[in-house]
């Protein structure tokens, strides 16, 4: 049971000053504080999110009917377009690293903010304007070329609003950069007295891995679809065997970027996760600089494998086999993970609050999304399965299985810091618990489907997949509806949850130091880093110590 | 002298950091840029490697004396504005105004000399698109070399104008005290963005101009 | 930062303009493959009198040397496997 402590001089939390302090629309919009800047990529996130899950519904609604007669072959394709575009670009990436990191990078390693707070807000309007002109290209008929973006068709072929939405995407990207670099500088320059590397809490590690990869990727996404656009518009040929050039370039400086992108879509995760074990088992992450030095694995490893989305595009065998066995090795750091996670499990102090739920359901679901990737990275088996349901059953049990579970986690960990507000817990365990259930009933089916040889990305398909289609658009129905639950309650709490004090959770780190919400500049006084992180064992044996 | 001395951002502890995470923050913007352009440069290798003699017939085309005289420039304009860094640093606030001045000079020197050999390119017919001028499965491959050609050259000259720009504000800035000896971070994070437009065309140029023979 | 470091600031200029010189004339002999390794390592010694010198990289925090290197580091990586691909197409088995 979580305990709730109280400030000393008041029997109830009142409201006071803090960074929510200033009310009007100008405070916000002109706003340098990492706090803010936060928040308002929250707002934008969970607009491109809805916009994203409801083409995902009509998908799974098309996709009850083996004929799929609910929406045309072609408007199928721009559907699920949409759903890849916005969910990648406009949802994943940001989430945790721009909401969470943004919110909790600084008061983590005890700043008064990031290093470049204007540049943190500039990120963020690079990011609306990116969302404009994406959104403007899915208003006037979006896309059908995938998220991926495949030349020749997307060079020549396609009829549709290719260019537009590559300049949103290459628009937000510079958001990406700017935040990375923020990050970097940051963790690198603005530490806390005592607080050296291997005392950093983990999400800092996962942000600052995570980091590495927005700074050094992303820029060879943006003249990936830069060159992709010119070709398209001078009608040119780098990417088209007919005019002289060849599609696998495109592929390779294509996932060159997106590959590493996926770890940018699953490293925060990782980061929440090992801060939720470690505050709901109350101990210190089991193999903490083997969990940090992971992250950076992951990192690296993850920019030595991205020609597994390529074997059977004619690329090389030799290449094929080398980024088979790289894809078998960042299968290891990650595995790493898992392991130390259930070793702090181990006869640790568990409480199931919300957040810790969303924890766990993590452990299981990441462990089922990597386990599929490794059965991926098998050449001969890919050969079988690629461009089929069990590769989006692989990547659903990780983004959504994985990431979206532990930024829900997070959402709700940290919502009273952020809000000075209590979510309402039973609601919150319920929809975790409906959340969990609606995703396996939604993306196990779609394992058996691509193993049975369903294609991906086809809007109709052979009768004898009828019955695992409907379990789950079932699954998706009510997967929907544990996503809507916290919209709902999370909302209702900033007007009439509980409120709390400094440290409801009873949880170390610098953040649950000081006020909820915070105060502006984030600290009355400049904390100083005295010992090792998640000390709960120092502290539970210290009667008194570490409760504020 | 005006007392706008060493400005200390709020959220840095003293001058030291903030000079480090500029300098850093810098460098690691720089970092992305390497990636930018090393993916540009991995594309024409592979398509260059898929081409080799169309390449170099077409690199012909190109006016090596024009390449040549703006890497000159370019160098030069390094050369400047690296010692406008350290005449700031010594307070010679003149000196640094009139080296700026001289380096935003020889870039927009280069960007004219750019434009000449660009419009030379378009009416000579070798512009991507439909009016280029050899046509056929050689033709393609000619017009492959010169998108390459518009790209590189393009988007480093976007690069180097926006280096002007953002010097010439700095003279302002100089001008009107906001940026001093004490406080010359931005002249010095400006001046590194200048040196890798440099940097870049170090490499632009050979690959362009030079490899393929004469 | 002085007259020291401005002196350092003319040699570097002039070698960058006299390895211009060698790499454009280079450019009219006709050595096949070898060109290019003259001119990618001619352009390789002038990016580094750029970065150590004009770019004071070389009295720069080591932190700074590591991005410069890292970035140069991940671009190899990316031409080594992608290249590594073209190269290999045409092995069999």
């Amino acid at each position: 049971m979580s305990v709730l402590l109280y400030s000393s001089d008041t029997d109830e939390p009142r409201e006071r000053d803090s960074y929510l302090t200033p009310h009007t629309l100008r405070s916000w919009l002109l706003t340098t504080d990492h706090k803010r800047v936060g928040l308002l990529y929250l707002f934008t996130i969970i607009v491109f999110f809805v916009i994203a899950a409801v083409a995902a519904g009509i998908m799974r609604l098309n996709l009850l009917t083996p004929r799929g007669d609910l929406v045309q072959a072609e408007t199928y394709n721009r559907l699920f377009t949409l759903h890849g575009v916005l969910m990648v670009w406009f949802f994943l990436i940001p989430s945790i690293p721009s909401v969470l990191g943004n919110f909790l990078l600084p008061l983590m390693i005890g700043a008064r903010d990031l290093a470049f707070p204007k540049l943190n807000l500039l990120s963020w309007y690079i990011f609306i304007l990116g969302g404009a002109f994406a959104f403007y290209a899915l208003l006037i008929g979006g896309v059908d070329t995938g998220w991926t973006f495949y030349t020749p068709y997307s060079s020549t072929y396609s009829n549709s609003n290719v260019v537009l939405m590559a300049a949103g995407i290459f628009i937000a990207g510079f958001s990406s950069i700017l935040t990375g670099l923020n990050f970097i500088v940051s963790i690198h320059q603005m530490r806390a007295p005592g607080l050296t590397w291997f005392r950093l809490r983990l999400f800092v590690w996962s942000m600052y891995a995570t980091s590495l990869i927005l700074v050094l990727a992303t820029p060879v996404l943006a003249i990936t679809l830069c060159l992709m656009a010119l070709e398209r518009i001078w009608r040119v040929g780098i990417f088209d065997p007919s005019l002289g050039g060849d599609p696998l370039l495109f592929q390779h400086l294509f996932w060159f970027y997106s590959h590493p992108a996926v770890y940018i879509m699953i490293l925060p995760g990782m980061g929440v996760v090992s801060e939720l074990i470690a505050a709901f088992a109350r101990k210190r992450v089991f193999g903490y600089t083997f969990v940090a030095f992971s992250s950076l694995a992951i990192a690296l490893i993850g920019f030595l494998v991205w020609g597994h989305h390529m074997f059977v595009s004619s690329q090389s065998v030799f290449a094929g086999m080398i980024f088979s066995f790289l894809s078998f090795l960042v299968a290891v750091p990650s595995a790493i993970k898992v392991f130390n996670w259930t070793a702090t499990l181990y006869k640790g102090s568990i409480s199931l609050d919300t957040p810790m739920l969303y924890a766990l359901g993590f452990i299981g679901l990441f462990t089922v999304g990597g386990m599929t990737g490794l059965i991926l990275a098998a050449l001969a088996v890919d050969v079988h399965v690629h461009d089929t349901y069990f590769v989006i059953a692989h990547f659903h049990y990780i983004m959504v299985g994985g990431m979206v579970t532990a930024f829900m986690g997070g959402l709700h960990f940290w919502w009273p810091k952020i809000t000075g507000r209590m979510y309402p817990e039973l609601l919150g365990k319920l929809a975790a618990i409906i959340i969990f259930i609606g995703f396996n009933l939604t993306f196990f089916p779609q394992f058996v489907l691509g193993y049975l040889g369903m294609p991906r990305r086809y809007h109709a398909y052979p009768e004898q997949f009828q019955v695992y289609n409907v379990l789950s658009t079932a699954g998706a129905s009510i997967l929907g509806i544990g996503y809507l639950l916290p919209l709902l309650y999370l909302l209702w709490s900033c007007f009439y949850g509980r409120r709390v004090a400094e440290n409801p959770w009873n949880a170390l780190g610098f953040e649950w130091e000081t006020a909820s919400p915070p105060p502006v500049h984030n600290f009355e006084k400049a904390p100083i880093q005295r010992d090792e992180a998640y000390n709960y064992a120092e502290v539970a044996s210290t009667p008194g110590a570490g409760l504020s | 002298m005006s007392t706008r001395a060493a400005e200390l951002a709020e959220q840095f502890e003293d001058v030291a950091q903030q000079r480090e995470a500029s300098t850093l923050g810098m460098w690691v913007f720089l970092a992305t840029e390497v990636m930018f352009f090393g993916a540009l440069f991995l594309a024409f290798s592979v398509t260059r490697s898929l081409h080799v003699e169309s390449f170099s017939q077409a690199a012909k085309h190109l006016d090596i004396l024009a390449g040549t005289i703006n890497t000159a420039v370019l160098f030069t304009s390094s050369f400047t504005t690296a010692l406008a860094v350290s005449a700031l640093q010594q307070g010679q606030l003149k000196r640094v105004i009139g080296l700026l001045s001289v380096s935003i000079v020889l870039g927009g020197l280069f960007l004219a000399i750019k434009g000449h050999e660009y419009h030379e390119k378009w009416v000579e017919g070798f512009f991507p698109g439909n009016a280029f001028a050899v046509s056929g499965p050689a033709g393609n491959e000619v017009e492959l070399f010169f998108l390459f050609y518009f790209i590189l050259t393009g988007l480093h000259g976007i690069h180097l104008l926006i280096a002007l720009g953002v010097t010439a504000v700095l003279v302002w800035l100089i001008v009107t005290n906001r940026v001093t000896p004490t406080r010359s971070m931005p002249l010095e994070a400006s001046a590194l963005y200048w040196h890798f437009v440099d940097i870049v065309w170090v490499f632009v140029f050979p690959l362009l101009y030079l490899i393929g023979g004469r | 930062m002085g007259a020291k470091t401005e002196r350092s600031f003319i040699g570097v200029y002039l070698w960058l303009c006299l390895l211009l010189a060698g790499t454009v004339g280079a450019a009219f002999l006709h050595l096949g493959v070898i060109n290019i390794i003259i001119a990618l390592l001619i352009a390789g010694i002038q990016i580094t009198l750029i970065a150590f010198y004009f770019m004071q990289l070389r009295r720069s925090n080591h932190l700074n040397w590591i991005v410069a290197i890292a970035s140069l580091l991940w671009l190899s990586i990316m031409f080594a496997l992608v290249i590594g691909d073209y190269a290999t197409r045409s092995w069999t088995g």
